[in-house]
């Protein structure tokens, strides 16, 4: 009941405080962008490079470096955009004091924390669709034999890793003080996992840092959506909810 | 809302908060029974917004326990639900508009539909919001504070805690504050437990007063009983008309008497206060002990020779109990 | 560049995007007071959103904002 009430609350402010066009707007530009620049990039290269300097051949661009460029821009830069985005959602509420008001009120803490991981999930599926639909329109358009199928997969893997992302940005939320606080903690928690893989063999298979490999793995057929991907991004969703909950957990035992 | 039972609406038990430099409050016993206006007094810093905190569940007690209506307080308490809390300085979103922040606010507590809608009509119209159109985020701190009043009232609760809901007020809007305050303790079954430094603010609508000092209970009962145990007897003075510069005179040596506590020559008197008792110098005195002064003063003025016009005894202000109260060493 | 003459169908959404998002961090900013802008400077947060492309508005959208209230 306070629950839909809370939901209701974040989403509307999603729509009337602007925040609706960061991540989608930039996951959008992405979208759009990398067919274009994958398609330009010999030409570029081309024109960059001094007459009668070296020559750099290149083998023609083909639909699936669209694909490539997308999830590279995504998981670097997108996955910055949804922590810097994100790491306010519970900080920004208990530093200015507007939780106050609202755990003061018959509503968990634990309600708090899992409607802000729900709308923010929502606005990351919807920018991941968005830049997904643009960037399989534009390459359509531009590159012969578009891999749908495998776009798709690798989209997925790629959803799931930004999910991830955002779970993990909520629980440092929810435990930080401030939201420089909670960026940092969130930030920290990236360069982890990203290191994770290096690890060995079981580090590189299941940790969420693996779902990085798998998007180009399964964008080129190299690995199986069901044998390899969806395991780890199992693991992966299982992750982010643990992180939550104790986030979750933190923030109970805080003073507001 | 139901009436569960006869407990008391606030009680704590040996509350106490420390942190690690300081004590904040110190085995708090606190009762306030259901159907008072309560004030909850105090200098800065007392400890007032610390205990209103651990009765919210917004901190945890170091010791002690506090209930409400019987309840025992915590984050997910089930006495929040008869609750309106509006703590020293509320905040909320901005972009909202202040119909739709109460209606979040009554959503939480599961009103919903025509019902919400009334209520939410009803509670703009009580602070003077209804027909604002800025978002929240362009209110002053008075609408903030008004705002913050509505949304506490809207689960109609049986406990309404206002943290210092005066303090950042100008002398109109504290005024209208205090009779919204006053019109909630018109009905027997809503208890109001508010904090504040002002001393004024209590004199004007509480019936029970409990005064915290440095983490310390320090008074808790009947404002009438306090006055009357705690106030020293005060008299005024007034000399004849023209005698201003004797009645400084007078007022430095009935300082130094032994029975006297303090003397002060207190002006012109004529406009406002005591009626009738025309033009004027008048003399405060707090007295040790009323008898003796009641004695000596009349004598002590006839002796040295001045025109004494009026003689009374007035009303012990809190004021008088807070400073003996509070300031001592 | 004749990629860009050759290509305009396939840039003008990104033109578009572009002008969506400028318009909407200009319409947020200009009715908004200083002191609700962080670093208090409307001026430099304007010709940021003009003139970094895309990543302007948006860095305005994200960071640019001090919340009211």
């Amino acid at each position: 009941m306070s629950r839909g009430v809370l939901f209701r609350k974040e989403i509307r402010e999603i729509l009337r405080t602007s925040r609706i066009y960061v991540i989608p707007g930039l996951f959008l530009f992405f979208g759009l962008l990398s067919p274009i620049t994958a398609k330009m990039m010999p030409q570029l290269l081309r024109s960059l490079s001094a007459p009668g300097g070296v020559q750099i051949t290149l083998p023609p661009p083909v639909a699936r470096d669209a694909f490539t460029q997308l999830f590279k821009n995504l998981a670097q830069t997108g996955v910055i955009a949804v922590i810097l985005t994100v790491m306010g959602a519970l900080a920004e509420e208990k530093n200015r004091g507007t939780a106050v008001l609202v755990v003061s009120k018959p509503v968990s803490r634990t309600a708090m924390v899992w409607t802000k991981l729900a709308s923010n999930s929502l606005l990351i599926i919807f920018a991941t669709a968005l830049a997904y639909v643009a960037a399989l329109y534009y390459t359509m358009i531009l590159f012969p034999g578009t891999p749908v199928r495998e776009s798709l997969f690798g989209t997925l893997a790629l959803l799931v890793y930004l999910l991830f992302v955002g779970a993990m940005t909520i629980a440092a939320s929810a435990v930080a003080r401030s939201q420089v606080a909670a960026g940092g903690l969130a930030l920290a928690g990236y360069f982890v996992i990203s290191l994770l893989p290096i690890f060995g063999r079981f580090f590189a298979k299941w940790t969420p840092g693996a779902l990085v490999g798998l998007q180009t793995d399964l964008l080129t057929g190299k690995a199986s959506m069901l044998k390899d991907a969806v395991p780890t991004m199992a693991v992966a969703v299982a992750l982010g909810l643990v992180l939550v909950a104790l986030g979750s957990a933190a923030f109970e035992r805080q003073e507001l | 809302m139901e009436r569960t039972s006869d407990a008391p609406a606030v009680q704590t038990r040996g509350l106490t908060k420390s942190y690690k430099t300081a004590v904040a409050v110190d085995s708090l016993n606190l009762t306030v029974p259901a159907g008072s206006i309560f004030g909850f007094l105090g200098p800065n810093g007392a400890g007032k917004t610390t205990t209103i905190r651990m009765l919210m569940g917004l901190a945890r007690p170091t010791a002690g326990q506090a209930l409400i209506f019987g309840i025992p307080t915590g984050p997910d308490s089930a006495a929040k639900r008869r609750i309106g809390f509006l703590p020293d300085v509320p905040a909320f979103y901005g972009w909202m508009k202040a119909s739709e922040y109460l209606e979040f606010a009554g959503g939480l507590f599961g009103l919903d539909g025509p019902l919400l809608k009334q209520r939410v009509g009803e509670l703009l119209d009580f602070t003077g919001l209804t027909g604002v159109k800025t978002r929240v985020g362009g209110f002053s701190r008075g609408m903030k504070q008004r705002l913050g009043l509505a949304q506490a009232l809207i689960n109609r609760p049986d406990l309404v805690i206002l943290d210092e809901p005066t303090s950042a007020l100008d002398p109109i809007g504290r005024r209208e504050v205090l009779d919204a305050i006053k019109a909630l303790g018109q009905n027997t079954s809503t208890t109001v437990f508010f904090s504040t430094h002002i001393l004024a603010d209590v004199e004007r609508v509480c019936r029970r007063v409990a005064i915290l000092d440095r983490g310390h209970l320090v008074a808790d009962e009947l404002l009438h009983d306090l006055k009357a145990r705690y106030a020293r007897p005060i008299f005024l003075v007034t000399l004849a008309n023209g005698y201003g510069r004797q009645a400084a005179e007078l007022a430095a040596a009935l300082s130094g008497l032994e029975w006297v506590e303090k003397a002060e020559a207190a002006g012109e008197a004529g406009e406002g206060a005591e009626a009738g008792s025309g033009a004027g110098s008048v003399i405060r005195i707090v007295a040790r002990e009323a008898e003796t002064a009641q004695r000596a003063i009349p004598k002590f003025i006839v002796e040295r020779g001045l025109p004494l016009a009026r003689f009374e005894t007035a009303e012990p202000t809190l004021e008088d109990v807070f400073m003996r109260l509070v300031n001592k060493p | 560049m004749d990629f860009f003459r050759e290509n305009m169908a396939l840039l003008l959404p990104i033109v578009i995007l572009e002008l969506v998002l400028i318009a909407v961090a200009l319409r947020d900013l200009v009715p908004r007071p200083a002191e609700q802008v962080t670093g208090g400077n409307k001026l430099v947060w304007g010709l940021v959103i003009v003139f970094v492309t895309t990543l302007g508005p948006l860095a305005y959208l994200a960071f640019g904002r001090r919340q009211e209230g």
